[in-house]
């Protein structure tokens, strides 16, 4: 097993870790958290593809501008996690109720 | 003799001729509420101008050939349908009267709806009416005729209930609007029949030689059906004299230029098309009208009314007289009694506006349009007096009226029709004769009981406003012969396209109607001289006897169902008793059945039903994570299924 | 067995071990704890596949940036129990089915993917002079693009966050 096939391995593994805790874990945080990992296996995969052809710098400037949009996309989620916790009290999605038809 | 040039300067004339009406329309229900003062102004200058530009495009045009202009609209089945325009000599006739006519019943309605709380939608479909008239006389294709037959249609609807919120003008324009869609079934109809077997609906492109005659008989039939509902022909014209619940200029527009001739235009625009046979139905048809309307015109007492049933039996006579081979005189005819019945109609709305002023001071409700409330009116408004004279002379055909020298055209072409030999068309004949000596008698006794008789009221009357006066006074002159055929003006193009259509008349023929007027005239003097009008005739109804026969066959219905109730009673119900039994017995095994083998599967369909009811509503629970994670698992089969 | 490899491997083992944390702890705090110290491993793994621009960046905006806001976000909801924000599970095993699927089509598509292997070697030169002169000449564009994007989340994330009306819900 060669390094690279290591990572790829890592980036797979580091993906489905990151949507299990999105779909299992209760807390709005924790879903941020788990969004940002899988992201983040996405950049190790954009840079091992970029290893194919060294001499350009396609692969690394994806993972950078996916960097980029993660940081946006954390600054915006924490913003509205925040105003909803002053709503609700309360930093879980299921319990956000309002629009929900009572039962 | 068609023959297409792409003359630029009658392209645009024409097409302005079409545009400006619709202009005119739209600035009328684009104005605001608060301009809408200005917009019997607008639009009378707009329809002013249209009438100058037809009569540039008929001086253009003139006496040459045919014009015709066609642009590819869409196609079916390689069959290309194309929009076009026809300018003949028939057609810029008809389009310089309706625009003329159109111009005239604008400024008249200045006048007449001052007090109109709805000025911009009377305008507004005044002008989309003209538009649409304007487009049927000039369009070449039948199915874009039929579009703006259509469009006719709908506009008379929505001018004949203007007033809608007396029920009887909702009612009448209602009534209106369905008959003519019965009329218009037929023409869609005949349109089908032709399309079907030529592909093709140019009226100048038609090649008849390949249709079978039977299949050309019922094509011109259906199509001719059209024009019963249109042209208020037996047995569709009732909604006509209903229709005068909509105002008088509306019923002058309806009556003269717009409506109900572009039926018995549409006749001579596709007389090719008639074989024989039909011709047979047309001219009978015709006749009937003819007589019908005259008989109800002579029993009326709403003047209104009495010009309803009179456009009925001119109308009746000009169909009469195209299938009678008299299509000159016919189209003649349509030409010159658009002329007289618009002055006839804008004069009795005249004489009602200022019967309505005089009595707008008096207590007690009076039924202003009746002529036993009428009379002695020939002092008092002394120039509707005189435009309304002549009119009622050229629709009584009197010698040196417009009237006269069309009724005289077609009494000559049909005699020349009939032949010697004794036929079913000396019947048709006998009609016109009938017709031409009922018309004066009506015309007399409503001028009589309107200008000349004893008046049981008295009461103080001012002429109406001087726009209306002037619109009167400009179309009761063009009723009078002398403008048309007086020969020092023939170096005009226009007579001289309009001496075309007149062929000599026989002497002998002229000297007949003219003793015919004469003696219906001194009978009527003597009939109605002393006369005093009773209250209504039982039997002669508005609608003469068609509301009575709906009645009577709505009898016969209810002595047809009496007979089927006891039949039932008797017969059926002992039958059914019989059955019965056997039912009882049988229901007895069906409901065992019924309770545990149908129950069972319906029961555990049910609960199936229960069960994938609630495991699919788990799914949609309200919650992301859940969706997300069936989302997830979708994607997951997805991606499985693009893989392998 | 080089150094660098080893180096590698570690990297690979503690991005794993902290991605377990993460999975198994219910404490959130904890779990920002370990992103952390995955995002750093992770870090580490980019700098040795010569990606040290990205590495840096990395740990600069990942690990001093965002983690301090998720951090912050943490103490923010928590200010009133005081107690250590805990976390629920729930779809566990149906998410686990997903997720280990989704890591076994992942595997198995790499391995059917043939990649060129004979280009691997390292580079030579500076990389990190390289992509700043990419950076400002063939992809400016999508970098001023991103420059605008972000100004308009931190203001948008700022808006919402603070509450300009006293009588909101509160």
């Amino acid at each position: 097993m060669s390094d690279h096939t290591l990572l790829f391995a890592l980036g797979a593994f580091l993906f489905s870790a990151g949507l299990l805790i999105v779909l299992t874990k209760k807390n709005a945080i924790m879903i941020l958290l788990g969004i940002e990992l899988m992201l983040n296996a996405s950049n190790l995969n954009l840079i091992l593809f970029n290893r194919q052809n060294p001499t350009t710098y396609e692969g690394q400037f994806f993972a950078l501008f996916v960097i980029l949009v993660a940081v946006c996309e954390a600054a915006v989620g924490i913003a509205i996690i925040l105003k909803a916790y002053h709503y609700f009290h309360t930093s879980v999605p299921d319990q956000f109720s309002d629009l929900k038809e009572r039962n | 003799m068609t023959e297409t040039i792409h003359s630029a300067a009658s392209l645009w004339l024409a097409l302005s001729v079409l545009t400006i009406p619709l202009f005119s329309a739209l600035v009328c229900f684009v104005i605001s509420e608060k301009f809408a003062w200005l917009s019997p102004m607008v639009s009378s200058l707009l329809l002013f101008i249209t009438f100058i530009c037809s009569a540039f495009l008929f001086f253009q045009v003139g006496d040459s050939h045919a014009l015709t202009y066609s642009w590819p609209w869409f196609s079916v089945n390689e069959n290309i349908i194309r929009a076009s325009l026809l300018l003949d000599k028939h057609g810029l006739i008809m389009v310089m009267v309706v625009s003329l006519v159109s111009f005239l019943v604008h400024l008249y309605s200045i006048g007449y709806m001052a007090e109109d709380q709805a000025l911009i939608r009377y305008f507004g479909m005044l002008g989309f009416f003209t538009f649409a008239m304007l487009g049927l006389v000039m369009s070449s294709n039948l199915l874009i005729l039929f579009c703006f037959w259509e469009l006719v249609g709908f506009s008379s609807y929505r001018l004949i209930g203007h007033w809608y919120e007396k029920q009887e003008a909702a009612k009448a324009s209602t009534k209106a609007f369905l008959i003519n869609r019965v009329g218009d079934l037929g023409f869609l109809i005949g349109l089908m029949i032709l399309w079907s077997w030529l592909g093709n609906l140019d009226i100048t492109y038609l090649n008849l030689e390949t249709i079978p005659t039977f299949w050309l008989t019922t094509a011109g039939v259906c199509i001719f059906i059209g024009v019963i509902g249109k042209s208020a022909q037996f047995p569709l014209f009732h909604w006509l004299p209903d229709a005068m619940e909509g105002p008088t200029p509306v019923s002058a527009l309806i009556h003269a230029a717009t409506m109900v001739a572009a039926g018995v235009f549409l006749l001579i625009r596709i007389e090719s098309l008639f074989t024989e046979n039909t011709l047979v139905i047309i001219s009978v048809t015709g006749t009937i009208t003819a007589i019908t309307g005259a008989i109800g015109a002579l029993f009326q007492y709403d003047i209104k009314k009495i010009l309803a049933y009179s456009t009925i039996s001119q109308l009746g006579f000009m169909v009469m007289a195209i299938g009678a081979g008299a299509a000159q005189g016919g189209f003649l005819h349509l030409l010159h009694h658009a002329f007289f019945k618009a002055g006839l109609f804008l004069g009795a709305g005249a004489i009602i506006h200022a019967m309505h002023q005089a009595y707008h001071h008096q207590e007690g409700n009076v039924d202003v349009q009746d002529i036993r409330n009428l009379g002695d009116l020939r002092k008092k408004i002394p120039i509707t007096f005189i435009t309304f004279m002549i009119c009622s002379a050229a629709l009584a055909g009197l010698p040196f009226t417009s009237g006269f020298v069309s009724k005289e055209l077609i009494l000559t072409q049909m005699n020349e029709w009939s032949g010697n030999a004794f036929s079913w068309k000396w019947l048709v004949i006998l009609g016109a004769w009938v017709v031409t000596l009922l018309t004066p008698v009506y015309t007399f006794r409503m001028v009589w009981f309107i200008f000349f008789a004893k008046s049981k009221h008295n009461v103080e009357m001012v002429e109406v406003p001087i726009v209306m006066r002037l619109s009167m006074f400009v179309i009761s002159m063009s009723s009078l012969a002398l403008l048309i055929t007086f020969k020092p003006f023939h170096i005009l193009t226009i007579i001289n396209v309009l001496m075309s259509l007149y062929p000599n008349t026989s002497h002998l023929i002229t000297l007949l109607s003219t003793l015919i007027l004469l003696i219906a005239l001194v009978s009527a003097f003597f009939m109605y001289k002393n006369y005093e009008l009773k209250d209504q005739n039982k039997f002669l109804t508005p609608n003469l006897y068609l509301d009575w026969l709906s009645d009577y066959a709505f009898k016969l219905v209810l002595q047809f169902a009496i007979l089927v109730h006891w039949f039932d009673r008797k017969v059926i119900d002992k039958i059914i008793n019989g059955l019965t039994y056997l039912q009882v017995g049988i229901a007895h095994v069906t409901g065992w059945s019924d309770r545990y083998l149908v129950d069972g599967v319906v029961n555990g369909m049910a609960y199936s039903a229960k069960g994938i009811g609630s495991v699919t509503r788990s799914l949609a629970n309200g919650k992301i994570q859940s969706y997300l994670l069936w989302a997830m698992a979708g994607l997951l089969i997805f991606i499985l299924w693009i893989l392998y | 067995m080089n150094p660098g490899q080893l180096t590698l491997y570690l990297f690979v083992f503690t991005a794993i071990i902290s991605v377990l944390v993460m999975i198994f702890t219910r404490t959130v705090f904890y779990a920002a704890l370990a992103l952390t110290v995955c995002l750093i491993s992770m870090a580490g793994i980019y700098a040795l596949l010569y990606a040290e621009f990205l590495a840096i960046t990395q740990l600069v905006i990942y690990a001093g940036g965002v983690l301090v806001l998720i951090l912050f976000g943490i103490m923010l909801t928590n200010r009133i129990s005081g107690k250590p924000l805990i976390t629920e599970s729930h779809h566990v095993i149906k998410s686990a089915i997903i997720s280990a699927g989704m890591f076994l089509i992942l595997l198995v598509t790499y391995q059917k993917t043939s990649f060129d292997q004979s280009q691997s070697a390292p580079a030579p030169g500076n990389h990190i002079n390289k992509i700043g002169i990419e950076l400002m000449s063939n992809y400016v564009a999508p970098f001023e693009l991103g420059g605008i994007l972000l100004l308009v989340c931190l203001i948008g994330a700022a808006l919402m966050a603070s509450s300009f009306k006293k009588n909101d819900h509160v």
